[in-house]
């Protein structure tokens, strides 16, 4: 019984982490922000 | 002297409150008695405001006025006073509240680190909300426009133009109304961050009456939180999270009314808890007509839940259903009625149509909401499962007022609520539990968010809310079982919202500091000139439809008549009878220009420097129309108010 519990509690571990890892690489908002914080850090580069 | 009245107007409510509960109890449970007391504030707030309108439109009094308002709300509190003098505590609960502090088990790391995180996302939201002034699109085009029309001329009429955005239901916009006469606009979205504190509280007490444990629900609450459509509008003067706050406290209260106390409770006492539920209801159809729908099903679930279980509480349905709907009429009726004394359709400015035959008259469907508004968030229905963790959007921001779930919901809730509906599949021999009931009537109103809402994120809310509650019993199995594991991840994705969400304001407020101006023309990007105009100018904003509460001055002195109620192109006629003094126009000159020109309107400002403005291809204008000699004339002879009423 407690065996069954560790693999249920793991298997959902496992799926919570996969969505956190899908969301990081497909949500727009991600990837806007990097992009958003990248254009930032080169006009902060290129104005010194 | 005003922004005393209002700030009476705002504490006398809340001294009511405390009195009116003095002594007294209604839930056993702390979470719902505070919930129960808010609603109670927010309909003794709202409804002395509410009888002085209805007044003024049947001309029994005068103007509304934040003096009449607060003098109303003494009044209440005098008799209340002279109440509990006479008679001491009326419902049978014992006046101590339980304790709550001393059964609380400690709270994991994992949580307290994810409070703080959402404290500090919230803390940039909060600076830069008060180092600046009211925003949202919505808000600044036509809800503060609004609040600031009734403030300025005492009436909550809808103007005889019947435009669509002056006539809706207008509770939230009561209360900014009551803030803007502080002076401090900025306080005008408070009612909004007050709102999500209220929703935290409800979706909590759902989470625990679902049978979550106080750090599971207290995790499902900061995943509500941190949902960048709650953050954004906690902050700005969007209406959306006031009236779900008080739909969601209304399905709170009632699930702690039928089924939290052991001993079954007296009949007044269930009838009572009854009317708080249907007040918070209330309040929400008077905000906006999307709760319509929403409260409609909450009504009929909750009278069928009741007749099923009449053997507990022994209220009889019928008067069950009185209590309710009574209760759902006092916030709300003032705006029914309103609507019928100004265009025989209470509930306009919604057409209702059956097999082609009118049978109230208003606006289109399409008219109001776009039947593709839906394809800003996705290009496709398929796309809505996947919603989500892309977050597409067809203007670029993924987080907004409007938009966004963020990570930590993408992470925990769709996978929560499948777990929960399949251990409910798997466990319960019989349907009728509360987490079942729960789940069918959160699917049901996915079905009407979906089929009449138009799939518009922010009009799902109530949903997100409910799913995180859902999703509590999930969030607390994983805490216990994998708790490093789940920590980390919850405060991972927790802080990936939070610091995206949080970069918005961040930004705008380093924006403002960097050039060092602070000024509301500036932040507005309107011309300052607007701020001096003389006090009480009719101003018609025809440059663009955000520019309406701006253009009001950093006094609310100037009269505007927003985008959405002037003719295309400006006529002679309409100019002169609303006494217009100025126009304001922006971008290349067209037919309006035209116009004014050959009325002899003077141009008295052109910059297409103003900053923050919309730059060199978008050049303000201002034309001021006083002192022509057919202005005078057509005013001598029909002068009518520039707000039309």
């Amino acid at each position: 019984m407690r065996n069954v519990e560790e693999k249920t509690s793991a298997v959902l571990v496992i799926a919570a982490l996969t969505s956190y890892a899908f969301y990081m690489f497909h949500s727009v908002a991600v990837r806007g922000f990097i992009s958003e914080l990248s254009r930032l850090a080169r006009k902060f580069v290129l104005s010194n | 002297m005003q922004a005393i009245y209002a700030l009476l107007c705002l504490v006398f409510p809340l001294i009511s409150t405390l009195i009116l509960f003095r002594g007294s109890r209604l839930w056993d449970d702390p979470v719902a008695e505070r919930l129960g007391r808010a609603v109670v504030y927010a309909i003794l707030h709202l409804l002395p405001i509410q009888l002085l309108g209805a007044l003024e439109l049947m001309h029994v009094a005068g103007a509304v006025t934040l003096f009449r308002v607060a003098l109303f709300d003494l009044l209440i509190l005098a008799g209340l006073l002279a109440y509990r003098v006479r008679r001491l505590p009326g419902v049978e609960r014992d006046a101590q509240a339980p304790s709550t502090t001393a059964r609380l088990p400690a709270v994991p790391a994992s949580v307290r680190i994810g409070a703080a995180v959402i404290a500090a996302c919230y803390g940039v939201f909060l600076l830069n909300m008060l180092a600046s002034y009211p925003t949202g699109t919505d808000a600044i085009s036509y809800h503060l426009p609004v609040a600031v029309r009734w403030l300025q001329d005492g009436s909550l009429r809808i103007p005889s133009s019947r435009e669509w955005h002056f006539s809706l239901p207008g509770n939230a916009e009561l209360s900014m109304m009551t803030l803007l006469g502080t002076g401090w606009q900025t306080l005008a979205t408070l009612p909004q961050l007050l709102s999500a504190l209220l929703l935290a509280g409800a979706s909590y007490s759902v989470a625990r009456t679902l049978g979550a444990g106080t750090s599971a629900a207290a995790a499902a609450v900061l995943v509500l939180l941190s949902v960048p459509i709650v953050t954004f509008q906690a902050f700005s003067g969007y209406i959306d999270l006031l009236g779900s706050a008080f739909f969601v406290t209304a399905v709170a209260l009632f699930l702690r009314c039928h089924d939290a106390v052991d001993a079954a409770p007296r009949r007044r006492t269930v009838l009572l808890r009854l009317a708080v539920c249907g007040l918070a209801c209330g309040v929400a159809v008077g905000t906006k007509p999307t709760y319509y729908v929403y409260v409609g099903a909450f009504v009929l679930a909750a009278l069928c839940i009741l007749s099923i279980e009449r053997d507990r509480h022994r209220v009889p349905v019928q008067m069950a259903a009185i209590v309710l709907v009574a209760a759902i009429l006092v916030p709300s009726a003032f705006w029914f009625g309103r609507a019928q004394f100004a265009t025989s359709n209470p509930i306009y400015p919604l057409k209702v149509e059956i097999a082609g035959h009118t049978i109230f008259d208003g606006y289109p469907r399409p008219v109001l909401a776009p039947p593709d508004a839906d394809r800003s968030w996705v290009r496709s229905n398929w796309d809505w499962p996947i919603y989500p963790w892309t977050e597409w959007k067809d203007s670029g921001f993924s987080y907004g007022t409007g938009t966004g779930l963020g990570a930590s919901f993408a992470t925990f809730i769709p996978l929560g609520f499948v777990v929960a509906l399949w251990g409910m599949a798997r466990r319960q021999r019989s349907f009728w539990r509360p987490e079942a009931v729960f789940a069918a009537a959160s699917l049901g109103m996915g079905v009407i968010w979906w089929f009449t809402l138009n799939r518009n994120p922010r009009f799902a809310i109530p949903l997100i809310a409910f799913s995180c509650a859902l999703s509590a019993s999930f969030l607390g199995y994983l805490m216990t079982q994998r708790r490093v594991s789940f920590g980390v991840l919850l405060v991972l994705s927790l802080a990936t919202t939070s610091v995206i969400s949080a970069f918005q304001p961040a930004h705008s407020l380093l924006t403002r500091a960097r050039i060092w101006t602070w000024s509301r023309a500036v932040y507005y990007g309107v011309p300052s000139i607007v701020d001096d105009l003389p006090s009480g100018s009719c101003v018609l904003n025809a440059a663009n439809f955000m520019a309406s509460f701006a253009l009001t001055g950093k006094h609310l002195s100037n009269r505007v008549i927003t985008i959405f109620e002037r003719p295309s192109p400006l006529t002679a006629e309409f100019l002169d009878g609303r006494g217009v003094d100025y126009v304001v126009k922006m971008g290349a000159r067209d037919e309006d220009d035209r116009v004014l020109s050959e009325l002899g309107a003077k141009l008295i400002f052109e910059d297409a420097s103003v900053l923050l403005g919309g730059g060199e291809a978008n050049p303000w204008r201002i034309w001021k129309l006083e002192g022509r000699s057919g202005h005078r004339n057509a005013s001598a002879i029909s002068r009518r108010r520039c707000f039309e009423l």
